[in-house]
């Protein structure tokens, strides 16, 4: 649904993205991991159509992303940035209003039922129309995915969604993600720090390096030598009952 | 009927400044120089009997008290612009340089130029986008724009148009009295002329702003996440500032360099509407226009009854305003500096 | 270095004179240069006894502003280690305004037939000025640290408080101007632009002693300034209290702010300019760029003052104008560099 041909991106004299050619789909999980800095974030953002490359195009349904309009986008993708704002005083339920911005006429309100959907799929509703900036770090995450859900996207990206989580609110959003996966064929591409995260959440995984794809595979990808070559790290894998491998680092 | 419903409770916040300004509107037709009882200045404005108090009246405070009703209006809603463009609650034409740049066009306009009075608005125009580009350019960074930097940006573009519109009017041999009237703001003096520059400009602005509403709601949140939701955030924001910038410059032309009211109306307008729900856009922006318009009319009305006509209005809302700034900045504003 | 330093500032002490001489020669009343000599004589020509008896007390005042300045913005930038810190921008020439007009709002209550006045005051005697000046200027200096204390003093922050200040104590002078009788308004009007016009001796000498206090505090506490040029925990290491140094300083350098508001009024950016300047010029030792910070102070004032007079005579432009439209765009730079540190 998604490509990119040979996409580059620099920052002044910077290469951060190299002749990069990739493709996905929705109805797959897929992890982006690498070092800080190798350009994770930043191909998220081209995939979203948020940055113009400076070599090579991004496709949506086979027609540069820089073609559709913004809101036809919107309708696609969903973007959560890693830390979002939300305007002061909102309530959960006027924050996940403006997800319906892209799929409803100019000054017509969003349809209550399709906010209170949304929210109940992130078992945010009980909370609706309490203060946003009250709500727990994972509360405010699942409220801001409630908000991308209202635009109906097809393909879910999240730059970094569990980065400043606790264990709790972690497991809670990657079960989020998952159930997206299943109930409604979702497409989910996620920036993550946490191989192990990866491998157990992840259908698929893209590791990048100095801007090019490193690896991009299935959980297989993730194995002792990886994160050798991403981090330099020195690594042992554990065996673990569901075959997934588990990555241990040898402090 | 209770205050918890949000939506009597904006319906019962506009009504009452809808009926303070009209207060402060009816005590500035009946005050002045004529002392006039209510009855018969409300009865001159319909009809022209040819005595001083008719003339006084219908010609001079009318337009005077509409001017500001206006003025407030504009100036409001600049500033709640403002704040959403540059994503701070801190946002005021007065401290983004708009309002001094503006001054600036008018000023020369006024003085050297000794152009015709219709140009003004459009020189005003000119002027705060000038000073808006300048406030733009210095607080441009590669992360984009950072809030309080726009601020201090916009300080150092209106101390330098604030001493250039001095200069103008010196050099013109102004005498220093007019410039100081001038540079604080008010409405002594001003009449039907500058009501009708200002009230087409102000008003096709303010419909724009009411057209562009469902977009201002997403321009509150980052770049990304606006674009992430469908806006095109950088465009929008140059437009949204554009109108700002419109509103503002109309209202400096008219009553010269005001500043505050762009501040404090929006956070006035949101704590009337209640604290624990973000009011609706629409319902923000009128609120804060009324809220706007009722504060500069009775500031007005205030420093004539007062100050027996000797002060502008300016004085009084730059002492008020200012103090709101330094409260609401060190304490109630979260996120700003 | 230090015989480097002080050719520079012979350097700049002919710069100063060749400024003083220029602002005696040339202004509204035209002059040649054998009149400005004549001061010197026992008897001087009428173009001799003007210049004597306008130019040359004007020309003094402007030193003596200019070297104030110059001096107190030094001071404040190193003890706040803010490179846009300015006495202008932080609410002292507003305190000091507003003490002053409120004096004079009082004595024409009090004594509504004194018509013993000098131009500068209106209706204070001059020799209070200052002192009433100085105590509006360290009252605001401390609410404006008061008001943008936060875990220590942001730069960016005590700019925008003091910039917001500033207008808030602008305004209510105005009001108590225009609530002056009416043929007061015109003078204190003049003098709130930060005017040279019609400055004398009588002007001079009452801010004479005051600064000459501040500058012996700056001296005696010179050690203290260095230290201060770290941060506050630096600074405790090398042994320098802090909390007591800090107000001393801040309060000596708004004592020399202050002295120069009641002679000209507010003058604005001088002190936020002279520091980077003499950085330029000097380097980093702190001793010779104090020196250096007066000397060029100076120069600044009494340039801008001749710039204000001889640009459109015989209207004169107040050179606390004039240094504005000079100051404001390189305070904007300024701030660019900050972002661009801040952001690096």
């Amino acid at each position: 649904m998604i490509e990119t041909r040979n996409l580059s991106v620099q920052y002044g004299a910077k290469s951060v993205l190299k002749n990069i050619n990739i493709r996905f789909d929705t109805g797959e999980i897929t992890a982006l991991i690498g070092a800080n800095g190798c350009g994770k974030s930043t191909l998220l953002r081209m995939i979203a159509g948020l940055q113009s490359p400076d070599q090579g195009h991004v496709l949506l349904h086979g027609k540069a992303i820089t073609q559709h309009s913004r809101r036809a986008i919107a309708r696609e993708i969903g973007y959560l940035s890693q830390s979002p704002q939300a305007p002061e005083g909102v309530t959960v339920r006027q924050l996940v209003e403006h997800g319906a911005f892209s799929g409803t006429r100019l000054f017509r309100r969003p349809a209550v039922q399709a906010v209170d959907e949304v929210m109940d799929r992130v078992d945010l509703l009980s909370y609706a129309d309490r203060p946003f900036d009250t709500l727990s770090g994972g509360e405010r995450q699942r409220g801001w995915i409630a908000l991308t859900l209202l635009q109906a996207p097809k393909i879910l990206l999240l730059d970094e969604p569990t980065s400043f989580l606790d264990m709790g609110y972690r497991i809670d959003i990657m079960r989020l993600v998952e159930e997206l996966k299943s109930e409604r064929g979702m497409g989910v591409i996620m920036v993550l720090h946490d191989l192990n995260e990866a491998a157990r959440f992840a259908d698929r995984i893209v590791a990048l390096k100095d801007g090019g794809i490193l690896r991009d595979g299935d959980k297989s990808v993730v194995d002792a030598r990886l994160p050798e070559a991403l981090f330099g790290a020195k690594v042992s894998v554990l065996p673990s009952g569901d075959g997934v491998p588990f990555i241990k680092p040898d402090w | 009927m209770t205050l918890d419903n949000p939506t009597t409770r904006a319906v019962l916040c506009g009504a009452g400044l809808l009926a303070a300004s009209l207060a402060a509107v009816l005590l500035s037709v009946a005050e002045g120089a004529h002392a006039t009882d209510l009855g018969a200045a409300l009865s001159h404005i319909w009809s022209d009997d040819g005595s001083n108090v008719a003339f006084a009246v219908r010609a001079l405070r009318l337009p005077r008290a509409l001017c500001a009703v206006g003025v407030g209006a504009a100036l409001a809603l600049s500033g709640a612009l403002i704040q959403i463009v540059i994503r701070n609650p801190l946002g005021d034409p007065g401290l983004t340089g708009v309002t001094a740049g503006a001054a600036f066009g008018v000023a020369l306009t006024l003085t050297l130029l000794s152009a015709s009075p219709s140009l003004l608005v459009g020189a005003g125009v000119a002027g705060g986008a000038l000073a808006a580009f300048l406030t733009y350019s210095l607080a441009r960074s590669p992360a984009g724009l950072e809030p309080l930097r726009v601020i201090l940006a916009g300080i150092a573009v209106t101390v330098f148009f604030l001493a250039a519109t001095s200069a103008v009017m010196v050099v013109s041999r102004s005498s220093m009295q007019t410039l100081y009237f001038w540079m604080v703001g008010g409405f002594i003096n001003r009449g039907w002329a500058e009501f009708h520059l200002f009230w087409p400009v102000a008003s096709a602005a303010a419909v724009a702003v009411f057209a562009m509403s469902p977009i201002l709601k997403l321009l509150q949140f980052d770049d990304t996440m606006a674009a992430g939701m469908g806006v095109s955030s950088q465009r929008w924001r140059i437009a949204a500032g554009a109108l700002s910038v419109i509103l503002a410059a109309a209202s400096v032309a008219v009553a010269g360099p005001l500043a505050f009211v762009g501040f404090v109306a929006p956070h006035l307008a949101r704590l009337c509407l209640g604290k624990d729900a973000a009011p609706g856009m629409l319902t923000w922006l009128i609120t804060t226009m009324l809220m706007g318009a009722a504060l500069v009319v009775w500031a007005d009305a205030a420093t004539r009854v007062i100050f027996a006509g000797r002060v502008p209005a300016g004085a009084l809302i730059t002492i008020l305003g200012g103090l709101a700034f330094l409260t609401l900045a060190r304490r109630g504003v979260r996120h700003a500096v | 270095m230090r015989s480097s330093a002080s050719g520079l500032h012979v350097t700049l002490l002919a710069c100063l004179a060749g400024l003083i001489l220029m602002s005696l020669r040339f202004g509204a009343v035209p002059a040649n240069w054998s009149d400005v000599f004549e001061i010197f004589a026992a008897a001087p020509g009428p173009e001799g006894r003007a210049i004597l008896e306008l130019r040359l007390p004007r020309t003094a005042c402007a030193v003596l502003i200019g070297a104030y300045l110059g001096l107190a913005g030094l001071v404040f930038q190193t003890v706040l280690r803010n490179p846009l810190a300015d006495p202008t921008l932080f609410g002292i020439s507003g305190g000091a305004s507003l003490a002053v007009v409120a004096a004079m709002g009082i004595a024409t209550a009090l004594f509504p037939l004194n018509a013993s006045y000098g131009a500068s005051a209106a209706i204070l005697p001059t020799d209070l000025v200052p002192p009433i000046a100085l105590a509006g200027g360290l009252t605001a200096t401390a609410l404006v640290v008061w008001l943008a204390w936060q875990d220590g003093l942001s730069p960016l922050r005590l700019v925008l408080f003091g910039a917001v200040f500033a207008f808030v104590l602008n305004g209510i002078v105005m009001v108590m101007v225009m609530s002056l009788a009416e043929s007061r308004t015109e003078l204190a009007i003049l003098w709130l632009a930060g005017s040279l016009y019609a400055r004398d001796f009588a002007n001079f000498w009452p801010a004479v002693p005051w600064g000459v206090g501040g500058i012996a505090v700056i001296v005696a506490a010179f050690p203290w300034l260095s230290g201060l040029r770290f941060d506050a925990q630096t600074a405790q290491g090398m042994g320098v209290s802090t909390r007591l140094a800090t107000p001393i300083l801040l309060a000596a350098a708004a004592g020399l702010a202050a002295s120069s508001v009641s002679v000209a009024g507010p003058v604005g950016f001088v002190g936020l300019l002279v520091p980077h300047m003499v950085r330029l010029i000097y380097g980093a030792a702190l001793g010779p760029m104090a020196g250096g910070a007066a000397i060029l102070g100076a120069c600044l004032v009494v340039a801008s003052d001749l710039v204000g007079r001889v640009i459109a005579p015989p209207i004169e432009i107040p050179v606390g104008i004039v240094t504005s439209l000079i100051g404001a765009p390189i305070f904007a730079l300024l701030i660019r560099r900050e972002i661009r540190r801040q952001s690096a």
